[in-house]
Parts: structure tokens; C-alpha cells; sequence
């Protein structure tokens, strides 16, 4: 899905999570996740309820949800248009906080710009005497959580460049939050450490070759030899394992491809 | 592959995608988003589908094949 890796870029930092939603098993699909290099989220439709919900009848088909959770928008992803988007997170604020109180709209108006240092604290004020406010609380709390770990746990697995990115984004949005020095900590070590500005070379360069289709076997083919000839000198390092493991992936898809 | 047509208005360009091109039964614009929720987010630190608070999500509906 490289035009969902763009809009991910595009807006992902922006009020937009995408989410790829399937109802085939984890064992086949993240093979494909790996080896497509899918750059945002996706889960589990166990069951196929939530397809059923929403009536699709084939794939993909994509469904535009604005922070309130009303759906604004459904088709094919290829036609949905920047514009759309666009439109949908200008509202967000009023999308979000449609059939909240009057009491805690000062804490969706925080969310929504992005700042969840200061939904925390006014979402806390409202906790105080308000069973909303508790909930809201939670909420912030977990977003937090999300941005934090996602940065956290990458760095922990070597993903220099991906920790690097994400925490680059979130630093402004954990103002004032005890999180936001666990951010600027790693951020200021990849900076400082000679290796892993290099590992993030070499890992932005591993982002370049695979980032093509690769629908057909001969695609498939010419990125594995990239790669093979990426692999020499590596092996054995981080990068090397995300190499072959992008390898044994990309072998993986080909051999289900027909030509 | 769907192509807008210059003369028709936004709402029909939109009707045409969602009927034409959209995989799904019935219109489902201007709806609340169903219940039920996906399970074992991956690709980011997510616990539940609750943890995208104040974001609007575009869903997508794939398969690996």
C-alpha cells in the first residue's frame, strides 16, 4: 500500500492515524506487512465483525472517520482525495467534542492541536468532581502512552531511525509532561552517538530500496538483489537482521505471486 | 480506476465513489462507526482503538493477498 504510506507521512503527524483492518490471520499477514514496509498501524478483525458493521462486501475499501467517530467519508482508498482529508481535520474539534459537555471542550481543544501536556492537566482539573473528566483522564493517558511507547520501544529494538522520527514529532505535543524528558533523552543520544547516526544511514537506506511495488516477480527479484549486495559487510548487525528479514519476506510474497 | 467528471457536483462524485467503487454495501457517510473494533494493533504501541483519541482514522479494509 505505498499510497497509504504516503498519506501517513503526509498527515500522520497531523491528526490522521491510518489503520489497515484485515480478517485474514497474523501468521499470513505480517509476512506481507513486512515486506510491503507498511508504515502505519493495523489490526484484527476477528471474526469479521467490524467488517460486517460496516458492510464491506470486497476489498479494500476504505472508510474516512472523523474524531467524533462518524464516518465522513467511503470508497475506494485510491480516490480518496487530500482535500477530503483536509476537510475532515479542520473539524476535528468539533467532530471530537460534538456530544461532550460544555465543561470538557477546553480538553478536546487541546487534544486536537496536539498538546497533551495541557489536555492532561485540564482533563485532571475535570476529573476532580466529574465522572466524564475520569474518563477523559484515561483516555489522554493512553494516547500519551501511544506516542511515548511507540518511540520507547523502537529505540529498544534498534529502530534508531524510526525512534528518531516519532520522537522528533511528539516533543512538542509532551510539553511539560515527565514523558517529554524520556523523548528528548533519546533523541539526544541517537544524535550524540556516532554508531547509530550511522545505523540510521544505513536503515534510511533499507527504506529506499524497498520502497517500490512490488506486485510482480521480476520487482521482487530486483529488490532481493539490492539487498543481497546491501547485506554483504552486515550480517550479524541490526541492520543486517532487518535486511534478511526483509529477504525472507519479499521471498515469501514472491512465491505467491503468478508472474 | 475512478475518474471524477468535471460537471458533477461534489455530492454526486461522492455518491458515484461510494456506490461505484467502495466495496460496501450501503451508505455509510454521515453514520456513527459500528461497534466493534479491531484486536492486536500492530505497527504502533496501541492497546485498544480508544488510544487514537482526537484523530480522525481512515480505516482500510485489505488482505495480504
Amino acid at each position: 500500500m505505498p499510497h497509504l504510506n504516503e498519506l501517513q507521512a503526509q498527515f500522520g503527524g497531523k491528526g490522521l492515524t491510518i489503520l489497515g483492518v484485515t480478517s485474514e490471520s497474523k501468521k499470513d499477514t505480517e509476512p506481507w506487512i513486512e515486506e510491503k514496509g507498511v508504515t502505519y498501524p493495523w489490526g484484527y478483525d476477528e471474526g469479521g465483525e467490524m467488517s460486517k458493521g460496516f458492510g464491506v462486501s470486497g476489498i479494500p475499501a476504505a472508510f474516512l472517520i472523523d474524531a467524533g467517530g462518524r464516518i465522513v467519508w467511503q470508497g475506494h482508498p485510491a480516490s480518496l482525495r487530500e482535500g477530503t482529508i483536509e476537510d475532515a481535520l479542520k473539524d476535528s474539534y468539533k467532530a471530537l467534542t460534538r456530544d461532550w459537555p460544555k465543561s470538557a471542550k477546553a480538553v478536546g481543544k487541546a487534544l486536537t492541536k496536539g498538546d497533551l501536556g495541557d489536555a492532561l492537566a485540564k482533563a485532571e482539573a475535570l476529573a476532580v468532581d466529574d465522572e466524564f473528566g475520569k474518563e477523559l483522564v484515561g483516555r489522554v493517558k493512553g494516547r500519551i502512552r501511544l506516542k511515548v511507547t511507540s518511540v520507547e520501544s523502537a529505540f529498544a529494538e534498534g529502530d534508531v531511525l524510526v525512534a528518531y522520527e516519532s520522537g522528533k514529532a511528539i516533543q512538542k505535543s509532551l510539553k511539560g509532561l515527565p514523558e517529554q524528558e524520556r523523548i528528548d533523552s533519546i533523541i539526544k543520544q541517537i544524535s550524540k552517538d556516532k554508531d547509530l547516526k550511522e545505523r540510521m544511514k544505513q536503515l534510511e537506506k533499507l527504506r529506499k530500496i524497498v520502497s517500490v511495488e512490488m506486485d510482480k516477480k521480476k520487482q521482487c527479484d530486483e529488490v532481493a538483489a539490492k539487498l543481497e549486495k546491501f547485506l554483504k559487510g552486515n550480517e550479524g548487525t541490526y541492520v543486517g537482521d532487518r535486511i534478511e528479514a526483509k529477504l525472507k519476506a519479499i521471498r515469501k510474497v514472491r512465491g505467491k505471486l503468478s508472474h | 480506476m475512478f475518474r471524477p467528471i468535471v460537471s458533477l457536483t461534489a455530492a454526486a462524485a461522492l455518491s458515484l465513489a461510494a456506490l461505484g467503487m467502495s466495496n460496501a454495501t450501503g451508505d455509510m457517510v454521515g453514520k456513527d462507526m459500528p461497534d466493534a473494533r479491531p484486536v492486536n494493533i500492530g505497527g504502533v504501541a496501541a492497546e485498544s482503538f480508544d488510544d487514537f483519541i482526537g484523530e480522525a482514522v481512515l480505516v482500510e479494509f485489505f488482505a495480504y493477498w
